[in-house]
């Protein structure tokens, strides 16, 4: 994926003309994010996640479940050439063409959230959205005490089964520069959109159902002071981490 | 099968004059003589008896508006065997002047495919298993040693290699280079991914026999890298679209970035279809 020469549309060679942009404030989902079903059979309410990322990107066919994964691209372009394949800032990982730059920690909680910041969009018919992630510091106005602090997921939530429930903590890190490509994201942006763009974490992949919980066997992990604890270090938080880092849990909806 | 397209290009190289280009295929140091134990990070080495690529398609074009120049054939190449340095040739033709930011091939299996230097019974093996790529060798820590032979049957697609250099009545080389480490990278999202064998060492016998020493990709699949801290694949998935969770399905998808264009360029576009 590479950030295409935005706001630039190419009319033959040495001339551009400026395409028509527009301004969306960009916020997080403001409803509680629902429950869900593990594949061991846990229930799981996730009650306050916060995400340390930066570089917030949209992208024109970009999303990975609408055709637009790598395998389809020779088919849907009708190459007959390799050389012909567009490049992969043109359709292949989804041309960016609106960003909201910057760093911000992503938060859903069950109540409003202060908007991000105001995204610049090329119109045009979006698919997808990319971001970074990272860790999170001072900057981003934590306390020296928050447990978000030098780490990049912080959720809280309960845990249940078999009519017993418990509180849970994860604290998670993600290698330096791991992005997210490829969230859902469909809107058509022309330059009169007035609509709120909201970053939503999808608990459950509404294409295939599982979730990031899955394979964590939950009532076997430590406690601490009553709550079960996901820490860097242990094999659950490596599969905890994997699972929730993908773009099957993200998406952007218009509001 | 040479062939110039004459596109209606909106730029026209004026004021150079045509060449030639030549299509070559290499595997470095790495695939001819092995990866040595410096650099791996778990004391590993790594060498081949074989790197087989059926590699063909390749094509070239100097800017967006240019005339393409190409060659659709494919050879099958056995990149282990020593090239002093060359590497293999495997088409040239002529071709117009100018800056050659536009190059591409294919590995993957084809009817057609010639040898170019690889042995009749691996080129009847390799179109009969629909490999593009079939890698034979062995590893060794210490004491311990270990085969592999793994065949990939994708179709891998390297395009929008820049060659960085012109043709202005010059002869042009364009090298696709294969890098062999990249088989063993312990990470598909880090910039920095350490070259490592033990995973995929440990992974003899993980499918229920007994270890034997030799590593097959049925074995592979049966080992779990969800809970490793290493071998994240970020928003990768296999080539059905599935998540990776296993090391065969991470193995696969480190495969798809083994192409380069001479030495250390990179190709803009890298695809894996199956």
């Amino acid at each position: 994926m590479r950030t295409a020469c935005m706001f630039l549309v190419l009319v033959g060679c040495g001339t551009s003309r400026e395409a028509a942009t527009v301004e969306l404030p960009v916020t997080t989902a403001a409803s509680a994010l629902p429950p869900v079903a593990t594949d061991l059979g846990y229930e799981v309410t996730v009650t306050d996640l916060r995400i340390a990322i930066s570089a917030l990107q949209f992208t024109i066919e970009g999303e990975m479940h609408a055709g637009t994964a790598a395998n389809d691209i020779a088919q849907r372009s009708g190459a007959t050439s390799i050389i012909a394949l567009p490049h992969p800032g043109h359709s292949a990982g989804g041309e960016v063409t609106g960003e909201l730059p910057g760093d911000f920690i992503l938060r859903w909680n069950g109540r409003p959230q202060p908007a991000l910041g105001t995204a610049t969009l090329v119109a045009g018919d979006y698919h997808g959205a990319n971001f970074a992630l990272r860790a999170a510091t001072g900057a981003d106005g934590l306390d020296a005490a928050d447990p978000l602090l030098g780490h990049t997921f912080h959720l809280e939530g309960t845990v249940g089964k078999d009519g017993t429930t418990r509180p849970f903590v994860a604290v998670l890190d993600v290698e330096p520069d791991t992005t997210v490509i490829g969230a859902v994201f469909e809107d058509e942006i022309t330059e009169t959109s007035t609509e709120t763009l909201a970053v939503e974490f999808l608990a459950a992949d509404p294409f295939e159902g599982d979730t990031p919980f899955d394979t964590i066997d939950f009532f076997t992990l430590p406690e601490t002071a009553g709550r079960i604890e996901i820490l860097p270090g242990s094999t659950t938080h490596n599969i905890l981490r994997r699972a929730i880092q993908t773009h099957d849990q993200y998406a952007v909806v218009a509001q | 099968m040479r062939y110039q397209a004459f596109a209606l290009g909106l730029l026209a190289a004026c004021g150079v004059d045509s060449g030639t280009l030549t299509a070559t295929v290499y595997g470095e140091e790495f695939i001819e003589e092995g990866i040595p134990a410096e650099e791996f990070s778990d004391g590993w080495s790594v060498s081949f008896d074989k790197f087989l690529v059926s590699i063909g398609n390749v094509a070239g074009k100097a800017g967006e508006g240019g005339d393409e120049v190409g060659d659709t054939s494919f050879h099958i190449v056995d990149l282990a065997q020593a090239s002093n340095g060359d590497g293999f040739e495997l088409a040239s033709f002529d071709a117009p002047g100018g800056d050659y930011d536009h190059y591409g091939y294919q590995l993957r299996s084809d009817a057609g495919a010639t040898a170019l230097n690889a042995e009749a019974a691996d080129v009847t093996a390799m179109k009969a298993a629909g490999y593009a790529i079939w890698v034979q060798g062995s590893a060794t820590n210490g004491a311990e040693s270990k085969t592999f032979d793994w065949g990939f049957t994708a179709t891998y697609t390297f395009a929008h290699c820049d060659l960085g250099a012109s043709i202005d009545g010059n002869a042009l080389v364009a090298q696709a280079t294969i890098h062999a480490d990249h088989l063993f990278y312990d990470d598909a999202v880090s910039d920095e991914p350490n070259v490592a064998f033990q995973l995929l060492a440990d992974a003899d016998g993980a499918a229920g026999s007994p270890p034997d020493g030799a590593i097959t990709l049925d074995e592979l699949a049966a080992v779990d890298i969800r809970g490793e801290t290493r071998y994240q694949v970020g928003s990768n998935t296999d080539l059905a679209g599935n998540t990776i969770t296993n090391l065969r399905q991470y193995v696969e998808l480190q495969s798809k970035t083994v192409g380069h264009i001479n030495g250390e360029g990179h190709c803009e576009e890298q695809l894996a279809q199956p």
